[in-house]
């Protein structure tokens, strides 16, 4: 096995559903192999289709940029999904509230119940809940980068080296 | 036996098979339930939840081997589900067992948060 330090992976792509899905088994049985925990690889697919989702129904032109990189800070690896598409101001604006939101609830699994039950009472279609279920279930960091019109979120997975396979 | 109208979903890469088995309403839902699939498997979880207070169902039982992921949104339908039987009286609720496969490891996290909503309700199965 090769060192995997600074693996990229870039798309600059239109993504639709049926890629979407793909896109998730790719990242799922890459780091299946990278990492040495089902589990771990299991969380990034999970982040990986809920932000390839996001860019589909948010992005103002239909194209996003999905990056995903294994990268060394310090004694530890951290697994970064990047994934940017232009969108409108009001949805920009959403996006930072939520994040803003998510970032200072102080137990991400106690904010993602109390979400959970706020949108059960909601009535549009949008469940709201994708980057919450990142954080929760992914336990990843998820943070929020807006620059003109163009928004990228960030979600980040800090591993221990020994979560590396050999 | 008893007719279910629940309306299966039969679509490339995505499917729910309603049944019924004694007292319960089993559920097979089996492949990739992403952002297409939101509206049927929404209406279809509305119906068998109106199915089950019909026929008075002590459990709906669903199958989740085969079901390789669930996007957030349709994750909400099994939120709303949830909602809707704690809002019933206590003697109409039945209960919602997820039968997981432990292989597809989302389901874990994913189903977990799902039995903490209401742990008197939903039952998860591995």
């Amino acid at each position: 096995m090769p060192d995997m330090d600074d693996a990229i992976l870039c798309l600059d792509f239109r993504p639709h559903t049926e890629l979407v899905t793909s896109a998730r088994q790719f990242v799922s049985d890459f780091y299946a192999r990278v990492l040495s925990d089902p589990d771990l690889a299991s969380q990034l697919a999970l982040a990986t289709h809920e932000l390839l989702e996001n860019v589909i129904k948010y992005s103002t032109d239909g194209r996003g940029r999905f990056k995903i990189e294994l990268v060394r800070t310090g004694e530890t690896r951290v697994v970064r999904i990047v994934a940017a598409n232009k969108t409108s101001p009001e949805r920009a604006r959403e996006l930072r509230r939520r994040l803003d939101e998510l970032s200072s609830a102080p137990d991400p699994l106690v904010y993602y119940q109390e979400l959970m039950r706020k949108t059960a009472m909601r009535t549009d279609p949008s469940a709201g809940l994708g980057l919450a279920r990142i954080r929760a279930e992914g336990d990843m960091d998820v943070s929020f980068c807006a620059t003109d019109d163009v928004v990228s979120i960030t979600a980040e997975l800090s591993l221990p080296r020994s979560e590396i396979s050999p | 036996m008893t007719d279910l109208a629940v309306v299966p979903i039969a679509r490339r890469g995505f499917s729910l098979e309603p049944r019924i088995e004694g007292s319960a309403i089993c559920l097979r839902l089996t492949g990739n339930a992403d952002m297409t699939v939101v509206a049927p498997l929404t209406a279809a979880i509305k119906q068998v939840h109106v199915e089950a207070v019909r026929i008075s169902a002590n459990e709906v039982r669903c199958d989740l081997h085969g079901l390789f992921f669930m996007n957030s949104s349709c994750f909400k339908a099994f939120v709303l589900w949830i909602t809707s039987v704690e809002a019933l009286a206590p003697d109409k609720r039945y209960r919602i067992r997820l039968c997981s496969n432990p292989q597809l490891h989302w389901q874990k996290r994913s189903l977990i948060a799902l039995q903490a909503m209401a742990e008197s309700i939903v039952v998860v199965e591995t």
